[in-house]
């Protein structure tokens, strides 16, 4: 068979070029710097609350290369994978096998709904990772005494205790209906709220609906035919399930006779004024942080930069995304290795000034697998706000619980 | 003789008022029609391309975004921007059929259905993925259509509702008209029923597959611009009405578009006094058990067809 010589010709100069190509980059071009890395996993896609799983993540990385321009953590840059799960469990420990088994990184933090939490948590205990939880508030994420699960953001029972069963008391609702999404933390949130508010003689009705839903006038239409009627809905849904409540709510007559309270944050989100326009004004909902109380030095900074670099002020979720990675680079720091181990061990010790606060995680023995106060941040600032006019940002909402941080008295719908 | 429920006797029964009963049944009636407007459009799209399209929320999606955009944005007035809305739509599935479709009719593709099936999906994760991108994660409000509020007694029923069921109900029968009265709507039903039969008659088959999806995806549009201001736009706004319109055409019988009418009505009535008389927990699977039930009885559905062997 004969060989045309002109093709050996061209193949020996590519295979010579190709050789001598690959050896002047591996020569010449430094490597990669090494890093620290840190998993991230929260929604970015539907079915998931994909907003927040974006503000969570602006957060982070700003975060990071905060930590990245002040030197680093152990001589090292901070490197931030954020994975998303779109808010179902099975993608969320699919995000977290792959952070922990392929990408090898240290430490896992993130999310923000609490079924994924309650996923991923096994998996950061099989794998003896960290996973400090970042805006998950079912009571079982800490519940279960899991080692290697930190948590800095509420969680449901504390909610209850801390202000809403306090609110509903003090302003003397009498008849709550409840409408609640079918999560971990929707019906975890009514499981502890209802037999407290029961035991004060407060009657409730709750109807779990699915929180993908777009249409709730029927059950509005039978709390609206209830008698007595009900004079105050808690509207324990996210995304735009919670928003089309109200403003159902409104067209069928519920409100404003009857008062509204979003259990949710989103109310937070300058987006708000845009979708429920005039029936906003007087919804009380939580945020865990008011630039009218409390905001340290680190806070202070963060809001300005987080307004620098995307238009807008920080959400509270942005605020624990920022202390997630402010946590964990310090006990990074402290542990002296990226044994994620000895970071847990930091962790448990960590004493951190965050965007809002100290952070600090208890871990009483005695609450250990007992209720959710372990490994848990129980310090969390938490308000009840509220916009007494159409418009106003977060930072100009009124503060109506818990009263010693008051900044106005309650202010009642309609005319 | 008029027939009024005797009120003690009929709480005793179902544990609510009859005044509660009869205006459950008119938000479900309501409701159902709205979304029949939508599944109109994918029986349609199933009756002449034998394709089940995946991605219809998706263009239901696009057609709340253009709403929003057209009068939130652009200011313009609703009378414009609801044909706006609606003819965006229709420009989407015209190209989607044209450049993403047209292939499944090659005689080189070896499994259309398959195709078709994997190519809708896809743009349904693209489609999604896409509006977060573009237009952001956060969730949108049209103005309102028509600021009124009807009283029923124990509810009020908003103008914006009221608004989507007349324009629902009048493109609905346009739509019947358009497919029973005139030549493009007769080509259609013939590539429907037959599609080398209608070749045979000189019935570009080609053509009537794009002006199927183009008039499925503006039906699929003017629902989501319809129903913006009451359901809001947000990336995945489409996801559950489109599995509405799959339980309605399936109940009503796949390809039939007075069987997408009835199923809706029926998935709403069915879907509203489960809701108060058993739970709203359940709400999304009443009508899946109703599907499953006339699915082992006439798996054609209502008003479909039996498929006929030669």
């Amino acid at each position: 068979m004969a060989v045309n010589v002109k093709y050996v010709v061209a193949a020996i100069v590519v295979v010579v070029v190709v050789v001598a190509g690959v050896s002047a980059y591996v020569l010449f071009v430094p490597p990669a710097p090494e890093t620290i890395k840190i998993g991230a996993i929260g929604p970015l896609s539907a079915p998931g609350a994909y907003e927040s799983g974006i503000f969570m993540r602006n957060a982070m990385q700003l975060a990071v290369d905060d930590v990245n321009a002040a030197g680093g953590v152990l001589d090292k840059d901070l490197e931030l994978i954020y994975e998303d799960t779109a808010a179902t469990p099975e993608k969320g420990v699919a995000a977290a096998n792959k952070l922990i088994l392929e990408d090898r990184v240290v430490a896992l933090t993130g999310e923000y709904h609490s079924s994924v939490c309650n996923a991923v948590n096994e998996v950061a205990e099989a794998n003896e990772i960290p996973f400090l939880v970042t805006e998950c508030w079912a009571d079982v994420i800490t519940e279960e005494g899991h080692d290697y699960t930190f948590r800095l953001a509420p969680y449901n029972s504390y909610m209850a205790d801390i202000v809403w069963v306090g609110f509903v008391d003090y302003f003397n609702f009498t008849n709550v209906v409840m409408l609640v999404e079918d999560t971990d933390w929707g019906t975890g949130l009514r499981n502890v709220l209802e037999p407290r508010l029961e035991a004060l003689g407060i009657s409730v009705t709750a109807q779990v609906v699915d929180r993908t839903r777009t249409d709730f006038t029927s059950e509005l239409t039978s709390f609206q035919a209830m008698t007595p009627k009900p004079d105050l809905l808690m509207d324990i849904m996210t995304g735009a399930a919670e928003k089309i409540i109200i403003n159902q709510a409104y067209e069928i007559g519920l409100a404003p006779d009857c008062f509204i309270i979003s259990a949710d944050g989103d109310p937070a989100y300058p987006e708000w004024w845009g979708v429920v326009e005039d029936n906003g004004v007087t919804v009380v909902f939580p945020t865990m942080y008011s630039p009218k109380v409390q905001l340290t030095d680190v806070g202070e900074k963060f809001r300005t930069d987080y307004f620098n670099r995307h238009g807008r002020e920080p959400e509270y979720v942005a605020m624990e995304g920022y202390d997630s990675i402010l946590v964990l680079a310090d006990a990074i720091e402290r542990a002296g290795s990226t044994d994620p181990t000895k970071i847990a061990e930091a962790l448990r010790t960590a004493s951190v000034k965050g965007t809002r606060a100290t952070i600090t995680f208890s871990v009483d023995s005695a609450d250990k697998g007992v209720n959710a106060r372990w490994q848990q941040w129980l310090d969390v600032p938490v308000y009840l706000l509220q916009y007494q006019a159409k418009g106003l940002s977060q930072a100009e909402a009124d503060v109506v619980y818990p009263l010693q941080f008051k900044t106005a008295g309650l202010m009642y719908p309609g005319p | 003789m008029s027939f009024t429920p005797e009120p003690a006797l009929f709480s005793l029964l179902l544990n609510i008022s009859a005044e509660e009963f009869l205006l459950q049944i008119l938000i479900g009636v309501i409701m159902g029609s709205i979304y029949g407007l939508m599944a109109v459009g994918l029986t349609l799209i199933f009756g002449v391309m034998k394709v089940v399209n995946f991605a219809h929320g998706e263009l239901y999606m696009i057609g709340g975004y253009s709403a929003y955009f057209l009068m939130a944005v652009y200011q313009l007035p609703a009378y414009l921007a609801l044909p706006a809305a609606v003819g965006i739509g229709f420009g989407v599935g015209y190209g989607i059929e044209r450049l993403l479709l047209r292939p499944m009719h090659s005689r080189r593709m070896e499994r259309p259905v398959e195709y078709s099936v994997i190519v809708t999906f896809g743009l349904l994760i693209l489609l999604q993925n896409l509006a977060i991108v573009l237009f952001g994660p956060y969730v949108r409000k049209p103005p309102t259509y028509w600021e009124a509020s009807f009283s029923l007694g124990l509810i009020n029923i908003g103008g914006d509702r009221v608004f989507a069921l007349g324009s629902a109900l009048i493109l609905l029968t346009l739509v019947l008209v358009v497919i029973k009265k005139t030549w493009v709507g007769r080509a259609l039903m013939g590539v429907a029923q037959n599609k080398f039969g209608a070749l045979i008659s000189g019935i570009d088959s080609k053509q009537a597959n794009s002006l199927a999806f183009g008039i499925g995806a503006a039906l699929a549009a003017a629902s989501g611009a319809l129903l913006a201001p009451l359901f809001l736009v947000f990336p995945d706004s489409g996801t559950s009405p489109v599995v509405k319109a799959f339980v309605i055409i399936v109940l009503g019988g796949m390809g039939s578009i007075a069987g997408s009418l009835i199923g809706g009505v029926l998935l709403g009535v069915i879907e509203s006094m489960g809701s108060v008389l058993y739970s709203p927990s359940y709400k999304e699977v009443y009508g899946f058990i109703i599907l499953i039930i006339v699915l082992v009885l006439r798996p054609w559905g209502l008003l479909g067809e039996r498929e006929r062997w030669a």
